[in-house]
């Protein structure tokens, strides 16, 4: 008897909650708590701010922000891990740039469209919806933008009369003569060229303005182009001509800006949030010395091309709240808090109307040029293999840079193993 | 139940813990290398037989990284052999100080791998980098020489990183050799007449040789898998020049989402791996079995 009623019981049980489990992709009736896999929360704790501001208008949707480690790498791998497992806790996250693809390709996230539609993208900038699309569909919804850009000393600009240079090659002459009025021991250019994904952004950046391209629109691979050759070779010879520190082959952007802090450096091509740090003297020597400019072009550019970073939200395909997760994705991507994270983080806002927007400008007036610089900048090569991509450019790069193999070697060999990329 | 069922019911737990966590997953890691398996496709796997293992060695880069390997295995773990000797040979005697000594030769292993990379990195910098100010006082450079942009610059400091590191924990391992050998046994040969060379060559060096032979065999697997000072120092570069195998492994495994290719890669590593330490089993067991039996006459 006692066993039958176990049973029973059991059956019961299980019939709940399979009915409970029935209705996944309804919203739930009362509250909800959602996760949000972020970022680690910044010095001034802005997500935590935004949460709250979010639930005066949505008070029965709860935010749980679960931090994510610290390197883009080792973020990706602990999203990987847990969603390839079907875990459905995981609600939204924060994606890099880079990632659309091979998440889109890979079936772990849900496309956005019915949340993220047209109508609603108009005030993004045009090269964050670019990078959120892959295959027609949208997937993420951008919520902070990046660009490079090029630092250069004002005072000694001033000092000998030079303009800012708008190609490479007026660059590395200015450098040259402003090093040689001061006497020695400065380098022209330095950037974040050590094997990984910063040289990527370099040297994709060299390529696009010189009018060249690594990935097609239509997919075909065209690393191997004569653009593409043209400014490797003036790279590499600026680099055996110590117009660049003979070790930034190992150089991440913290030793770039070191040497650019130290006062080593004419020029150079680093992240906006790089700014914010030249301007503290602790552990700055050119405080109020720096001026920011869009990147400089090749010669067969029409202009200089930024590759964009930043971030954005994807939806995980296995969320049972997707609904009430793209009201909190759509409010995160929304003025309210983007504006916050520029003005508390300098972060560089996904929207356009942020950039004439006067608290912004009045406490970061360089972020009047940005515009400019967005109207062309550009996404990565976008492919669903991207980390081999990437891989095999800054690898190529390195070797032409190095002397081990000619320019136009280095990019043939790159378009043979881009090739095989996939296969 | 008898006795003997009983022990086996004892060590069950640890058997079934061992197969979870050890046999499943390399088993696991052998399968998944007959399979194209990637992030991009989805959860489907296509068996491909023997196609990764084919793709690998017919790769300029897997053999780049094996060479490398080997080569930074063989002169790190031959260099730290040497250099533990010495220094346990300097610690083992009696003289004042001799405590300090041994705190500070094991300090660089005291240091985890990752920090100790990165001061190698401050170390070598091309431009405040203190060896190239030392060595331009000494008159030996006259320029700042950018150690990690050149291959062979690269390949040096990773490996002067890696000894120094090291060498300490051999130098231990060969400490405790040395304080179990009697000293009867070195105080008849010298009233024998045998000289300290002698002495060394013939009885101290003999009676290491177990335990070099462990310390030799966890530096070859440990040196074999090296992943992190390359993190912390080149990342591999410049060019592929100090890619190791595990890092190519974990670079397609993880950050490409290679799964079928990078488990190719992880089987290979692990079958030198294996083989390397059955090698040395035979060497370690006949030298057990040689005691006992010393022991036994």
């Amino acid at each position: 008897m006692k066993f039958k009623l176990c049973l029973a019981m059991i059956l019961i049980s299980m019939v709940f909650s399979v009915n409970a489990m029935g209705g996944k992709d309804k919203a739930p009736e009362g509250p909800v708590t959602l996760n949000w896999y972020a970022h680690a929360a910044t010095l001034s704790n802005t997500q935590s701010e935004i949460v709250a501001e979010f639930n005066r208008s949505y008070p029965d949707i709860r935010v749980n922000v679960v931090e994510l480690p610290e390197a883009t790498s080792d973020k990706l791998q602990a999203l990987l891990i847990a969603l390839r497992s079907g875990d459905s806790s995981i609600d939204f996250f924060n994606a890099d740039v880079t990632w659309t693809a091979t998440f889109a390709s890979s079936g772990l996230i849900e496309p956005l469209d019915e949340y993220f539609p047209v109508s609603k993208r108009a005030d993004f900038l045009p090269g964050t919806i670019e990078a959120a699309s892959y295959g027609g569909k949208i997937w993420g919804i951008p919520f902070r933008t990046d660009a490079g850009v090029l630092y250069y000393r004002s005072d000694l600009l001033k000092k000998y009369g030079k303009a800012v240079p708008s190609t490479y090659d007026e660059l590395f002459k200015t450098a040259e003569e402003i090093n040689a009025k001061e006497g020695g021991g400065m380098y022209a250019l330095v950037g974040s060229l050590a094997n990984g994904e910063g040289l990527t952004c370099n040297a994709v950046e060299w390529f696009y303005s010189n009018g060249g391209a690594v990935i097609a629109p239509n997919g075909a691979i065209v690393i191997d182009s004569a653009q593409n050759a043209q400014i490797l070779e003036a790279m590499v010879s600026a680099y055996q001509k110590k117009l660049m520190p003979e070790g930034v082959l190992s150089y991440g952007s913290g030793d770039a800006r070191a040497s650019m802090f130290q006062g080593k450096q004419v020029f150079m091509r680093a992240w906006p949030k790089a700014y914010a740090m030249s301007q503290d003297p602790k552990n700055s020597t050119v405080v109020g010395k720096l001026g920011v400019a869009p990147l400089p072009r090749g010669p067969q550019g029409r202009q200089g091309i930024s590759v964009l970073g930043g971030w954005q939200l994807f939806l995980n395909k296995n969320s049972r709240n997707k609904a009430a997760a793209a009201k909190f994705m759509e409010f995160y991507a929304g003025e309210y808090a983007q504006k916050l994270h520029a003005l508390k983080d300098t972060f560089l806002p996904a929207r356009k109307s942020l950039y004439s927007d006067k608290d912004i400008l009045s406490a970061y007036p360089f972020y009047g040029m940005f515009l400019d610089v967005f109207k062309t900048a550009a996404p990565r090569p976008q492919s669903p293999f991207y980390a081999e991509i990437s891989g095999i450019l800054s690898t190529e790069v390195q070797n032409a840079m190095k002397g081990s193999k000619t320019a136009a070697r280095a990019l043939a060999d790159a378009q043979a193993a881009m090739e095989k990329v996939g296969r | 139940m008898t006795k003997r069922q009983f022990g086996y019911l004892l060590i069950s737990p640890t058997i079934i813990m061992f197969g979870l966590f050890a046999v499943y997953p390399v088993v696991r890691t052998l399968y998944l290398s007959f399979f194209e398996y990637r992030l991009q496709f989805g959860e489907t796997m296509t068996f491909v037989g023997l196609k990764h293992y084919v793709n690998m060695l017919t790769n300029e880069r897997f053999w780049n990284a094996f060479g490398f390997t080997m080569a930074f295995t063989a002169l790190t773990v031959g260099f730290e052999v040497l250099l533990g000797l010495a220094f346990a040979q300097a610690m083992n005697k009696d003289y004042p100080g001799r405590g300090l000594l041994r705190v500070v030769v094991l300090i660089p292993w005291a240091i985890p791998t990752i920090v100790s990379g990165f001061m190698w990195k401050f170390m070598v910098h091309d431009q405040y980098g203190v060896i190239n100010q030392m060595l331009r006082s000494v008159g030996l450079i006259r320029d700042y020489v950018p150690w990690l942009s050149r291959d062979i610059g690269a390949k040096a400091i990773l490996i002067l990183a890696d000894i120094w590191k090291t060498a300490p924990y051999v130098s231990l391992m060969v400490l405790a050799g040395l304080q179990g050998i009697p000293r009867s046994l070195l105080e008849a040969a010298d009233i024998d007449g045998a000289g300290p060379i002698v002495r060394y060559f013939r009885i101290t060096l003999p009676l290491l040789k177990p335990v070099l032979a462990t310390a030799v065999l966890f530096r070859l697997i440990q040196s074999f898998k090296v992943y992190t000072v390359i993190v912390a120092l080149t990342n591999g570069g410049p060019g592929n020049a100090t890619e190791s195998l595990t890092l190519y492994t974990l670079r397609t495994y993880f950050d490409a989402g290679n799964y079928g290719y990078g488990s190719a890669l992880a089987s290979f590593t692990m079958i030198v791996t294996c083989g390397i330490a059955v090698c040395f089993l035979d060497v370690i067991r006949d030298k057990v079995e040689a005691g006992r039996k010393g022991r036994a006459r």
